[in-house]
């Protein structure tokens, strides 16, 4: 305390404002600064991000025919967005973080929205069009509500932005807005017996560290409404929230399957979810079946599901041995122009990133291994626009450090 | 079916092994792989065992005329508290007395007139009571070969509760009712004791012959494994001076899982048990001594390999601090190989892949095992951004030096003694640079220590509810006797 007086002194020699400077009230937004000339708030101009774009917490969309990439560098925490095609990129740091975030973005054929978590546990978003600047707001409801970094974002069909996230009360809640300022929040599931029959016990509930539902959710807009896909991790199971108009419905896709020793009496799946929906409004639901390391691939048929292994991760060594690779953490779908699923994931035993695709329905999935140089599938990323598709993930370079995230883009 | 699960579960010591029926083609078995021997003594606490709530005496009911009345002595079932058991083989036989002290047994007494029924009751108290019965084996069943000899002390005989008749009161032949309790007791004392020398020891003992199938449960298909198991018991068991002497022969036929090794089990000559000696049993203060020859254990170490038993994976539902065969990250000390920005979370997964067949070898003057294993494959998992990844292979060959240890309860754990590590190599995508074998060596050899101290605790291949303590364990030429106790 008594260096209290000193530091004020110095603040006052060297700081900012000057005799004339006149202080903004109330403070500044997000993404504006104080001119103090004249006490106000103006727009905060967006620095160029100079170097090789970073691969944390990366996410891509398709604006018309723009496609919009953000992503955090670990070692400055700038938090930076912007078009990139595979020859070029205008990408700007749209502020700096306190630490790592996970991301999430929302696309319309207009809109790209990119939103992460403040630290008072309220969403930040960052708005723009092709013709606009980046906007800046924080989601604030009447309604209180603290998110934590199971989060993920869509709008709908009508342009209304939902974020989906896992609350500290280990819920899944809606926040949605149709004006990016007027914000409702609504309970989408409290962890209590699904439409379907299926539950998870009492006694389960709360024993796991991180537990609850809205583990990783994933939501995609359809004509009937918002679906979103998540894991119970108290259960281990995969679970789908539907919206029909204020009320929301939810099903346990998948409990896994249960073995009969005592130590996996109960399967564990659902982690990783990623939901998409395809041309012909056709919703399928990628996601990792932990306890076996498998990808699945489940499409609801009627009030049930089914349920596919795309990828089970066996493999032949060299010494003719079978070997169990795990797979499928980070499992992200779309479909292509065609209506194929397409599925790309990390090969969690190589770091490796793999694809895979069903070219029909009815036909087997093909895998493939897409980048294997390096630790790659991290923060895997897929879009399929008319003109291609774009699969980006984060490869680690250890031996750089913290610095040592790289995005890797493999254009098709 | 159940009577082999004891015996493989012991050497898997896996916790997601099952037993099934058929779907395995019969083994071929090994003579006197398995061998039992134990002690006059020891059979007699086997007796004890078998007839753990005491002895039981079991009479049916007995009609004696009196004089316009019929009495109905009976039935009686009575646990008879045993004060000794003791066994002494003397001409050929077995002797087994079983010693009571005062014993009080009451008989109920159905009092029938033509027109009338009075239930009273008699207790009857002998001062003492021994039962000494003469003991033969036949089939390998435990039987008395004549009626045993039941020798009584005095007898004192009251009512309990009102009654019309008393002890004194004489049936048609004028013979007393208390003569007739008396003998009546005593028969049944004969019968019960003809009964109860019935015992099959290895039955009791819990290691029983049978054939079976024996499967590894997994979530990964690859690492199912199958085992055809059969314990045979044609040759015949020898009741002597000895004790009680079984051989068994051990017959395994492993089905190849795919995570195991392409090699084939190799055609060890078959090793007999060799004679477990009743003073060494005494010795150790344990009732019976349990050998398993060499080549029997080298085949089951093969045959748990190439069937996925020693496949361990990630398959496991359990949360990290419920999971003993987690280690914790700091254990591991990554550090020590110089790996790139690691931020890996608080627990490492080890799965573990053999690469070649393990050999068994057998360490008399230091009464210990050798397990060599070349070819261990063990990766090491840990979690990066919330992701499992492989974070490290290490390869190597390693020897195990096991010492079993005793003291235990229905347990045999096993110490690693020392262990040598031989050819060890790492590779890894987050290595900054090649490593020394000066680096390599020794975190190879505690990443190793870390993964196998916890898979050598086996339970006693018995199936029995009996509390049996491992008092010693000899590890010999061609075999390791496990000298076991029931308890007191």
């Amino acid at each position: 305390m008594r260096r209290l007086p000193v530091i004020l002194a110095v603040l006052l020699l060297v700081g900012c404002p000057s005799n004339n400077s006149r202080l903004c009230d109330p403070d500044c937004s997000l993404g504006e600064v104080c001119d103090y000339e004249i006490g106000e708030c103006i727009r905060k101009p967006l620095e160029l991000f100079e170097g090789s774009l970073p691969g944390r917490s990366v996410q891509v969309g398709a604006t018309g025919n723009k496609i919009t990439y953000a992503g955090i560098s670990p070692s400055t925490l700038d938090l930076v967005a912007g078009y990139i095609t595979e020859t070029d990129r205008d990408v700007k740091i749209l502020t700096k973080l306190t630490r790592e975030r996970p991301l999430a973005m929302a696309t319309t054929a207009t809109r790209t929205t990119v939103i992460w978590l403040g630290d008072d546990a309220r969403f930040r978003l960052a708005t723009r069009t092709p013709d606009t600047l980046w906007n800046f707001g924080v989601v604030e409801s009447e309604t209180v509500y603290a998110g934590t970094s199971n989060f993920t974002a869509a709008y709908d069909g009508a342009d209304m932005l939902f974020i989906a996230f896992q609350g500290t009360d280990r819920k899944l809640r809606v926040v949605s807005s149709a004006d990016l300022t007027q914000w409702n929040v609504a309970l989408v599931d409290d962890g209590g017996i699904a439409a379907n029959g299926i539950e998870c016990p009492e006694n389960v509930r709360g024993t796991r560290r991180p537990g609850g539902v809205g583990i990783e959710p994933s939501m995609v807009a359809t004509p009937d409404g918002m679906w979103i896909s998540y894991q119970d991790a108290d259960c281990g199971d995969l679970r789908l929230a539907r919206s029909s108009g204020l009320v929301w419905s939810v099903d346990v896709v998948d409990t896994g399957t249960p073995d009969a020793s005592p130590i996996a009496q109960r399967g564990r799946t659902g982690r990783w979810s990623s939901i998409g929906v395809g041309p012909s409004g056709r919703v399928g639901i990628a996601y990792q079946d932990e306890l076996h390391g498998t990808l699945k691939y489940a499409t609801p048929s009627d009030r049930a599901f089914l349920i596919e292994t795309v990828d089970d991760g066996y493999e032949l060594d060299v010494n003719a041995n079978q070997r169990k690779d795990t797979v499928g953490a980070w499992a992200q779908l779309a479909f292509d122009a065609r209506g194929a699923p397409t599925i790309v994931y990390m090969n969690q035993s190589s770091a490796d990133l793999r694809l895979a695709q069903r070219p029909q329905d009815g036909a087997r999935w093909v895998q493939r291994t897409l980048a294997s140089d390096g630790l790659v599938g991290f923060h895997a990323g897929l879009i399929e626009t008319a003109q291609g598709r774009l699969v980006i993930s984060e490869r680690l370079v250890p031996t750089l450090g913290i610095k040592g995230s790289e995005l890797v883009e493999v254009w098709e | 079916m159940k009577r082999l699960l004891p015996l493989m579960l012991a050497a898997t010591a896996c916790q997601d092994v099952s037993i099934g029926v058929g779907g395995t083609q019969a083994p071929v078995a090994q003579a006197s792989a398995i061998r039992i021997q134990v002690t006059p003594a020891g059979l007699t606490r086997l007796y004890d065992v078998n007839s753990s709530e005491g002895f039981l005496l079991s009479t049916p009911l007995k009609t004696i005329q009196s004089t316009e009345q019929t009495w109905e002595l009976g039935p009686v079932e009575s646990n008879l508290p045993v004060a000794s058991r003791n066994g002494t083989y003397i001409n050929d036989t077995l002797r087994v007395s079983t010693v009571f002290d005062a014993l009080s047994i009451t008989v109920p007494i159905r009092v029938r007139t033509a027109d009338d029924l009075e239930i009273c009751r008699f207790q009857v108290r002998f001062s003492s009571g021994n039962l000494d019965a003469e003991i033969l084996l036949q089939n390998g069943e435990l039987g008395s070969t004549a009626a045993p000899l039941v020798t009584l002390g005095d007898a004192t005989i009251s009512r309990v509760g009102a009654c019309s008749i008393e002890a004194a009161d004489r049936d048609t032949n004028g013979v007393p009712l208390s003569t007739r309790l008396k003998d009546y007791l005593q028969d049944g004392l004969v019968t019960s004791t003809q009964d109860a020398m019935i015992m099959r020891p290895l039955d009791t003992i819990g290691l029983i012959a049978d054939t079976a199938s024996l499967r590894r449960v997994s979530v990964f298909e690859h690492r199912r494994g199958n085992i055809g198991v059969i314990v045979d018991d044609s040759t015949a068991a020898v009741l002597s001076g000895d004790g009680f002497e079984a051989s068994l022969g051990l017959g395994l036929l492993a089905q190849r899982a795919p995570c195991a090794p392409p090699v084939e089990a190799n055609v060890a000559d078959a090793v007999a048990t060799r004679k477990i000696l009743p003073s060494k049993i005494v010795s150790a203060g344990a009732d019976l001594g349990m050998g398993f020859s060499r080549s029997a254990l080298q085949r089951l170490a093969e045959s748990l390999t190439l069937s996925g038993f020693v496949c361990r994976g990630l398959e496991d539902a359990r949360r990290p601090e419920e999971n003993t065969e987690l280690f914790a990250t700091d254990d591991v000390v990554l550090d020590d190989l110089d790996l790139g920005w690691l931020p890996v979370g608080p627990w490492i997964q080890a799965v573990s892949a053999p690469g070649a067949l393990p050999t068994v070898t057998l360490r008399p003057a230091t009464n210990d095992v050798v397990l060599s294993w070349d070819e261990l494959s063990l990766d090491l998992y840990g979690e990066v951004q919330g992701t499992l990844v492989k974070l490290v292979r290490l390869r190597t060959s390693a020897h195990a030096t096991l010492r079993p240890q005793i003291g235990g309860t229905n347990t045999l754990p096993l110490k690693i003694d020392a262990l040598t590590i031989n050819d060890a190599s790492i590779t890894s995508d987050w290595l900054r640079t090649e490593l020394s074998p000066e680096v390599v060596l020794p975190w190879a050899r505690r990443s190793v220590l870390l993964f196998l101290e916890k898979q050598f605790e086996f339970p006693l291949p018995l199936l029995t509810s009996n509390t049996v303590t491992v008092k010693d364990v000899e590890v010999r030429q061609d075999d390791v006797v496990l000298y076991l106790k029931f308890r007191d």
